[in-house]
């Protein structure tokens, strides 16, 4: 099993220190989780900038391209899932696809995307002009290109099955002033939640009881994170027209949360690996009943009753083995995070 | 006279990384094979306009010889690089490589490319004029050319790896001036292996590297990787006054002969990239990060919602009202009336 993870957000926002955090952290393994890249030399890549972060204090250069690497996910060494993680330049989300191969190929990565982290700047969130905010995340432009394709597809029943983890990684969150932090960061998730109404209105509208999708295809959650730690970056500038806060690093960081977005974007798409077997399980009782109900059915058919017994049996034994992993992934990822809805 | 075009890739405030001028035959997907590779620079900082990265090679129909440095601009506290430089169509491939060792020399204003546009925070993407370029040639006086007959020989099945300082620039420039080599030599000087390794996958293969870790020059296996041979740094000249490493790029031109012998040698260790800043200590508040919740109030997974969502539809199914028809009852009179008991 291989899923596919897509990381954007517009520029600024804390892509690539969330990465190479998150990358830091996994490496050696939390609660028995760890990732592994598939080589070495994938490792040593992420590791390096994140050194010179640590030790030179200084933040990583903003991306220019495009960014895919494979990555194992393990449980107390035992594979879980492997991974493909997409990390973008901010800028290929406002360009149209036909001016940046970054921006087309994008476009592309999320249409096979299982899971996307939507990257945005809670301190932009939190101190700019809502409508700002919406501009400098680039929410809108997240919606509109998640509506294109995610979205409307799923809705004109082209992929009813489909559905996508969505994840809204709210970073640089040490930065906030006390009363967004306060009631665990009540006054974030309100403001959030207007930053990012298109995508917030889409889940909770999929999830009305009139809605022609399925409403628990599209779990989504936010949370706040920091990559340095409480009290360890000061302000240097605060933003102002196109230009973004800037801050200092004034002591080692020490990242909080940064785990737990991911853990629940790879678990909750387990957990859909797990309902679609869990759905052809049903499929395949409700076939059996119907065939066992009829004597002589079952008499000339019992080839292929001992056909879907087998198959039954595999599918059950598939989702046994599935369950602790989903378990050990979103257990405890699904305790931190927040709804998108509430 | 040459046909020459630029190319400028930055990012300002308002824009993230495009190329605001590029030739005419560069596509989207070529930007995006440069910036895919120079992504692998980590640490943009210690490349700066004076002593920048240096690229030489064919993209599609274009050869190109660019430069890499941070700006000194910043967006979001994060220092903002230039890739700069110019590039011709194919079919005046000769005369740029015969260009390159002047075109080198001259770098800082050949390559200057962002201070002819403007304003860099109002630039908007427009193509490149074309320029003509008088044709350039010029010989570069290398005290041991020894390594040059040798790279002669050796180019098809090796590469030539040299420092990113001086003395690695003075070997580059003397290799790219030998007129001899059957097709121009294409170059990465002041980079690492990633972004070797991204540009190989497009495809496009390096006969002389410049890597900031490396210490000596030396020829490699291109198929293994190994070292095949030494190669002697150039001569010092102590009479300069310059003689940091990473002295700018400035090569005297005396009688259209380049001296290039009069550069410092590379100096041990490389340049301190990081300073780390004089911090005061401050009192750290506790780790702060959002609370955990209850386990009634945690996230659902599909298959919880999925069961939760069919138990409510479930219980919204409206129930018969009860029906005042009892069986028992009936039963009941039925044995009373054949009976004759009375309640």
């Amino acid at each position: 099993m291989s899923l596919k993870v897509t990381l954007f957000g517009g520029t600024g926002q804390g892509k690539t220190c969330y990465t190479l955090a998150l990358l830091y952290m996994m490496a050696t393994g939390i609660e028995g989780l760890r990732i592994e890249a598939e080589d070495a030399d994938t490792a040593t890549k992420y590791l390096n900038p994140w050194r010179d972060f640590v030790i030179g204090r200084k933040w990583p250069a903003p991306t220019m391209g495009r960014r895919e690497d494979v990555f194992t996910l393990l449980f107390d060494d035992q594979k879980i899932t492997d991974f493909r993680w997409v990390d973008y330049q901010g800028g290929a989300i406002n360009v149209p696809a036909d001016e940046s191969d970054e921006a087309a190929q994008l476009h592309a990565d999320i249409q096979e995307s299982n899971a996307i982290i939507i990257v945005a700047d809670a301190y932009t969130i939190a101190m700019r002009p809502a409508i700002e905010a919406e501009m400098l995340t680039s929410s809108t432009y997240i919606y509109n290109l998640l509506n294109n394709y995610k979205f409307k597809p799923n809705l004109a029943g082209e992929g009813i099955g489909g559905g996508i983890t969505i994840v809204l990684v709210l970073t640089k969150a040490d930065a906030l002033p006390e009363e967004y932090k306060a009631h665990n960061y009540e006054e974030l998730y309100k403001k959030a939640r207007q930053v990012f109404r298109g995508v917030v209105d889409f889940v909770e509208k999929e999830r009305r009881k009139t809605s022609s999708l399925r409403p628990w295809l599209y779990p989504s959650a936010m949370l706040p994170v920091s990559i340095v730690g409480d009290g360890r970056a000061q302000v240097a500038t605060e933003g102002e027209g196109y230009a973004l806060a800037s801050f200092n690093l004034v002591a080692a960081p020490e990242p909080v949360d940064v785990h737990y977005p991911f853990l629940y974007a790879i678990g909750n798409e387990l957990d859909r690996t797990a309902l679609v077997l869990e759905e052809q399980a049903d499929d395949l009782e409700q076939r059996l009943e119907k065939m066992s109900s009829n004597v002589l059915k079952r008499i000339l058919r019992g080839r292929s009753i001992k056909e879907l017994h087998a198959e039954r049996r595999q599918v059950a034994e598939t989702l046994k083995e599935l369950e602790p992993q989903i378990q050990a992934v979103a257990g405890v990822a699904n305790k931190k995070m927040r709804p998108l809805v509430p | 006279m040459m046909q020459i075009e630029s190319f400028l890739f930055t990012r300002n405030q308002r824009q993230d990384f495009t190329a605001f001028v590029r030739p005419a035959a560069i596509s989207n997907r070529d930007v995006s094979t440069i910036a895919n590779a120079l992504n692998a620079i980590n640490d943009v900082e210690r490349l700066t306009r004076a002593f920048p990265s240096l690229y030489g090679f064919a993209l599609s129909e274009t050869v190109l010889f660019f430069r890499h440095y941070d700006s000194g601009r910043r967006h979001a506290g994060r220092p903002i690089s230039v890739v700069e430089g110019i590039g011709a169509r194919m079919t005046w491939a000769r005369h740029f490589a015969r260009a390159l060792p002047y075109l080198l020399a001259h770098q800082d204003d050949v390559l200057n490319i962002a201070d002819g546009v403007g304003d860099i925070e109002t630039l908007t993407p427009t193509p490149s004029p074309v320029r003509e370029m008088p044709d350039r040639s010029a010989a570069i006086d290398v005290d041991d050319t020894a390594y040059i007959e040798d790279f002669l020989v050796r180019r098809q099945a090796e590469r030539l790896h040299v420092p990113f300082d001086r003395g690695g620039l003075i070997l580059l420039a003397g290799a790219l001036a030998e007129p001899r080599f059957a097709s121009p030599l294409a170059f990465a000087f002041g980079t690492n292996g990633d972004v070797i390794a991204a540009f190989a996958a497009r495809g496009i293969d390096f006969d002389i590297i410049g890597t900031f870790n490396a210490e000596q020059a030396c020829f490699r296996s291109r198929e293994t990787g190994q070292k095949t041979g030494a190669v002697n740094l150039p001569v010092i000249d102590e009479s300069l006054d310059d003689t940091r490493p990473n002295a700018p790029i400035r090569i005297e031109d005396t009688s259209g002969v380049m001296s290039m012998r009069a550069q410092p040698p590379r100096v041990q260790a490389s340049p301190a990239f990081y300073t780390p800043p004089q911090i005061e200590p401050i009192e750290l508040p506790p780790s702060g990060g959002a609370a955990f919740v209850p386990e009634s109030e945690r996230m659902l997974t599909m298959r919880e919602a999925r069961r939760q969502s069919q138990a409510s539809s479930q219980a919204d199914v409206p129930v018969e009202p009860h029906s005042t028809f009892d069986p028992f009852a009936v039963l009941r009179r039925i044995v009373r009336l054949l009976t004759g008991k009375r309640d």
